[in-house]
């Protein structure tokens, strides 16, 4: 067993600066209709999918077998995502350092970049008032830090010889969209280390 | 590249997992790439983020087996896709709550591995949310 957590979040990740509503609000100073996410975080720009996949995953095309198309999943997991976290917490599982020897490596995005790039576009678009634009700036300050001893968690699982943290200097939260070669290396460097 | 030099690569398949507790057949994308050439070897196996379809993974999975490192993915019930929720009866009434927590999908993941026939080692590479359940 190994783990490459990717931005991923952990058993404290409930406590974050922006809550739900919050980004709801954010949503709606930018263009109705459009999922502009991916252009405003620079995903877009940084894409390697062939067009149809990256349309399919960016939601503007419908999949191949359109019956079979996912719907409900996102909201279901989002309703139960502060008690999933909370769960996680009451298992211990970092106390018991479960994958005794085995790798683990933290590979931390920068999700509040990609938070103020949202914020700056819904400024820019005149979404809604200034006061409550500042008001999410200063509530995202410090907020990779917190990231980052979230996710530090993760380290916790497997022996301190095991451990290993690296930061994607030029991603936001999606890594393996904007810097794929990082994560492979990453992967590689787990299998051989595993005698793989 | 092209869609199809992609798909030659990491393959696209459907499995129908185990019924559920009120008897549904539901279906799960996968999607792999590569073979294992040992069984001590690792498989890779990516999870995607809340919300979030498979498909994100695809210049990773293509990477990984150009290197001969086997790689697994899927779309959790109600993403990208797998089936929709919440199931329906036959009368179209809805048979399961609108939430689902990280357990339930911890469970999916077991179920899903056994039914794609991928066996352990294993390195989960999980995204943001997919942290959870790993």
């Amino acid at each position: 067993m190994g783990l490459l957590a990717i931005d991923a979040n952990s058993a404290r990740s409930c406590e974050r600066p922006l809550n739900d509503k919050d980004l709801e609000v954010l949503a709606e100073g930018l263009p109705a209709g459009a999922f502009v996410y991916p252009d405003i975080v620079g995903l877009t720009a940084a894409n390697r999918l062939p067009i149809a996949l990256w349309e399919e995953w960016t939601e503007k095309r419908l999949p191949p077998e359109p019956w079979l198309q996912g719907t409900g999943g996102e909201l279901a997991e989002m309703q139960s995502y502060d008690e999933s976290c909370k769960a996680l917490h009451r298992h211990a599982l970092l106390q018991a350092h479960p994958l005794t020897k085995w790798p683990v490596t933290v590979l931390k995005g920068n999700t509040e970049s990609d938070l103020r790039r949202m914020i700056d576009a819904s400024e820019a678009l005149g979404g809604w008032a200034k006061a409550a634009h500042e008001d999410l700036r200063k509530r995202l300050d410090g907020y990779s830090q917190l990231e980052e001893d979230q996710q530090r968690d993760h380290l916790l699982l497997t022996d301190v010889g095991s451990r290993r943290y690296i930061e994607a200097k030029k991603s936001g939260h999606w890594v393996h969209i904007t810097e794929p070669e990082l994560v492979v290396g990453e992967i590689f460097s787990m299998v051989s280390g595993m005698g793989g | 590249m092209d869609s199809n030099t992609f798909e030659t690569v990491v393959q696209s398949a459907y499995i129908d997992l185990p019924p559920d507790a009120n008897g549904h057949r539901n279906k799960i994308h996968i999607r792999s790439a590569g073979k294992r050439s040992t069984p001590q070897h690792p498989t890779i196996v990516l999870l995607c983020g809340l919300g979030s379809s498979c498909l994100s993974f695809t210049v990773v999975q293509h990477a990984l087996a150009a290197a001969g490192v086997p790689s697994f993915t899927y779309d959790r019930l109600g993403i990208g896709r797998s089936s929709p929720l919440p199931p329906v009866d036959a009368t179209g009434t809805e048979t399961q709550p609108q939430s689902r927590h990280a357990e339930e999908l911890a469970t999916e993941l077991d179920a899903v591995l056994r039914t794609a026939g991928i066996p352990p080692p294993y390195i989960l590479v999980p995204h943001s949310y997919g942290g959870v359940i790993a």
